[in-house]
C-alpha cells in the first residue's frame, strides 16, 4: 500500500462513469488506494475532446498543472475499432500539446475493443451461461431480415450485454436496477465479477508503478 | 479600445514569478486560498496607476496594513525582502507596453556607529521609502522612462512626488472583497451626472425588483422601495446589494477602464449570481471595460457557465485563469475558455 505522502502527484483521465467506477474500485482493491475526486477525470473520452475547437483544453491545462507538480498523468481510453490509429492519434495529440502522459486503450492495450469487452471478461465464471445466451441472441440476430429494414440488423453494442448481465443477476426493484447503471456498479461484487481474473491483468501491470 | 493581453509579475507579495497570457473582456480567476490572487488584483491596479506613488499605501490600507509606518512597505516585496523588486509589466492588445519596478528609496548614512559590523563598503543604506520606476512604450515607439517616489520624512509626514512628465490614460477600480470597503458614490455620481440614471436602476431593479429610484444626497446614496414611504440610506441595505451596486456602478460609470473585483461572491446570494453575469458581460460590450475578477465559488462557476451556454455571444468575451503554485515551476496560471469551462463543469472536475 501505498500512502498519500509518498506518492507523486497522479491524474487519472477516463471516458466516463463505467471506466472511472472500475478504475477507483480496482485501484482500491489492488492497491489498497482510495483514489480522490481530483485524481480520477472523467473526460468524455477522445472522440469529444477532438470535436471541441479547444481540443481539451481543460484536460490539456490539468495534465500541465500536474507534470509541473512533479505529477503522473495516466489516460485510460477505449482502443474502439482501430487500437493502432488511436494510439497513433493520441500521442500525436500529445507531440502537438507538448503534454506528458502514458496511455493505456481497453480491452487490454494490445487488442480494438472497450472497457465493455474487458468487463464481459472479467465475469464470475460461474454466470457465463448468461453471456453464452447473449452471444446465441446475437448470432440469431445476425440471421433476420425484417422487411423494410436493411440487412444486416444493427447489433447492440458491448454496453449492452453488460447492462443486460447486471439486469439478470440483480433483482427487480428500484434499488437494485439502480446498480445497474454505469455510476453505481460494484465491480468488487465477487458473485457478478472477478477483478483478479488474467484479462485485467494488462491493466493492473500498467497500473502498478503508479502505486507502489 | 486596447485590453491587457499579457500580464507579468516579478517578486510582489507572495509571488516570486507569474505569467497570464491571453486575457478577454472578463477575466476570473480561481485557484486556493493564499494563492495570489488578490495579489494579481493589486498589481494590475498598481500598474494601471503606476505614476501614483500613493497606490501602494492604499492596496496596504485595503489589506489593513497600517500605511503610515514605513516598515510595512516591506509586505509589497516578495517575502518582504526589500532586495528583490516587485515589477509588474503589462502588454495590451495594442501592443502598447508598460511596467513599473518597485525599489526601496534609500539614503546613505554614516556608519561610524556601526564600523565594526561593516565591510569594506564605509557606508549603509537606510530606507526611507519607496521609487516607483515606471515606462511605457507605444507601438513603435521609443520607451519612455519615468519615476514617481515616495518620501518617508523624519517627522512622521510622507511626502508623494509623482513624475509631472507622465499623463495617465488608465482608470481602474478595485473593489475588495470586503464589502464595508468597497465604493460606489463616485461611480454613481458620474452615472447621475452623465444622466444615466434610469439605466442603473434598470439594472439594480433585476437584483431586486422593490427599488424604483435612487437618489445621491450629501450624505450618501438613497434608494427608494416599493412600500415604503421614505427613501432608505444605501448603507442600511443588505450587504449583497451594496456589493451589487458596486460592481454595476462602477462596472457601466467609466469606458475603457479596468474594473477589478475581489471575490465576487462576497454577501451576493447564488440565485443572484446568473444576473450579475449577465449583467457584467452585457456591460463590457457595450463599455469595452476589461475585467479581472476573483472568486472560489463553485456555485459563481456553474453560474457563469450556464449563462455562457444560453448568451452565444458572450462565449468569446472569457477566460478563467486557474492559479496555481506547482512543485517545480512556481506560480502558473492555466487557461480555460468557455468550452474549457463548460467540459470541466459537466465532469464535475475541481478546478478551484
Amino acid at each position: 500500500m501505498k500512502s498519500d505522502s509518498m506518492m507523486r502527484p497522479i491524474q487519472i483521465f477516463v471516458e466516463g462513469d463505467s471506466d472511472s467506477q472500475l478504475i477507483r474500485q480496482v485501484v482500491c482493491h489492488w492497491f489498497c488506494y482510495s483514489l480522490k475526486k481530483e485524481e480520477l477525470k472523467k473526460t468524455d473520452g477522445w472522440t469529444t475532446i477532438q470535436s471541441n475547437s479547444e481540443n481539451g483544453e481543460v484536460i490539456r491545462q490539468q495534465m500541465r498543472f500536474n507534470s509541473d507538480n512533479n505529477g503522473v498523468n495516466l489516460i485510460i481510453f477505449d482502443a474502439d475499432k482501430d487500437l493502432e490509429q488511436r494510439k497513433l492519434d493520441i500521442l500525436q495529440w500529445k507531440s502537438n500539446c507538448d503534454l506528458d502522459f502514458e496511455l493505456f486503450l481497453f480491452p487490454n492495450n494490445q487488442n480494438n475493443g472497450a472497457v465493455e469487452d474487458l468487463l464481459i471478461r472479467c465475469i464470475n465464471p460461474k454466470n457465463q451461461p448468461i453471456v453464452d445466451c447473449w452471444e446465441s441472441y446475437v448470432t440469431c440476430l445476425k440471421t433476420k431480415s425484417i422487411e423494410g429494414r436493411n440487412w444486416p440488423l444493427t447489433i447492440p453494442a458491448r454496453k449492452s450485454e453488460v447492462y443486460c448481465y447486471l439486469e439478470t443477476l440483480l433483482g427487480e426493484t428500484d434499488r437494485e436496477k439502480k446498480l445497474i447503471k454505469d455510476k453505481n456498479r460494484n465491480f468488487l461484487n465477487t458473485d457478478h465479477w472477478d477483478v483478479d481474473c488474467p484479462a485485467i491483468q494488462p491493466l493492473k501491470d500498467f497500473l502498478q508503478p503508479y502505486f507502489e | 479600445m486596447r485590453n491587457i493581453k499579457n500580464i507579468q509579475i516579478w517578486n510582489f507579495r507572495g509571488i516570486d514569478t507569474l505569467e497570464i497570457s491571453d486575457c478577454n473582456k472578463i477575466n476570473v480567476l480561481i485557484g486556493k486560498n493564499n494563492v495570489g490572487k488578490s495579489s494579481i488584483l493589486e498589481s494590475i491596479f498598481l500598474t494601471s496607476g503606476m505614476s501614483n506613488s500613493e497606490l501602494p499605501l492604499k492596496i496596504n490600507l485595503l489589506r489593513d496594513i497600517n500605511p503610515q509606518s514605513l516598515s510595512n512597505l516591506k509586505y509589497l516585496f516578495y517575502n518582504m525582502d526589500t532586495q528583490l523588486h516587485p515589477s509588474v509589466k503589462l502588454v495590451f492588445s495594442n501592443d502598447y507596453e508598460r511596467g513599473l519596478t518597485l525599489s526601496p528609496l534609500t539614503q546613505t548614512i554614516s556608519d561610524l556607529a556601526v564600523s565594526a559590523k561593516t565591510v569594506n563598503s564605509g557606508t549603509l543604506q537606510s530606507m526611507i521609502g519607496l521609487l516607483l520606476d515606471f515606462y511605457e512604450i507605444y507601438p513603435g515607439k521609443v520607451r519612455e522612462q519615468y519615476q514617481s517616489k515616495l518620501d518617508f520624512l523624519a517627522n512622521g509626514a510622507i511626502v508623494p512626488s509623482n513624475d509631472n512628465q507622465y499623463f495617465e490614460e488608465i482608470y481602474a477600480t478595485y473593489l475588495h472583497s470586503d464589502n464595508s470597503k468597497t465604493n460606489y458614490i463616485e461611480a454613481v455620481s458620474k452615472i447621475v451626472k452623465e444622466k444615466n440614471s434610469d439605466k442603473l436602476i434598470a439594472l439594480i431593479s433585476k437584483f431586486d425588483s422593490d427599488i424604483e429610484s435612487f437618489n445621491l444626497l450629501p450624505d450618501g446614496l438613497y434608494l427608494g422601495k416599493k412600500g415604503f414611504d421614505k427613501l432608505m440610506l444605501s448603507n442600511v441595505a443588505g450587504d449583497g446589494m451594496r456589493k451589487f451596486i458596486a460592481i454595476i456602478a462602477n462596472t457601466i460609470a467609466y469606458q475603457n477602464s479596468i474594473v477589478l473585483i475581489d471575490e465576487i461572491e462576497n454577501g451576493i446570494h447564488y440565485s443572484s449570481y446568473p444576473i450579475l453575469w449577465e449583467t457584467l458581460f452585457e456591460s463590457v460590450q457595450k463599455s469595452e471595460n476589461q475585467l479581472f475578477i476573483t472568486t472560489h465559488s463553485w456555485e459563481e462557476l456553474v453560474a457563469l457557465q450556464k449563462v455562457l451556454q444560453a448568451r452565444e455571444e458572450f462565449q468569446n468575451d472569457v477566460a478563467v485563469y486557474m492559479i496555481k503554485k506547482t512543485a517545480l515551476r512556481g506560480f502558473q496560471s492555466y487557461r480555460l475558455g468557455y468550452e474549457g469551462l463548460r467540459d470541466a463543469l459537466n465532469n464535475d472536475n475541481e478546478i478551484r
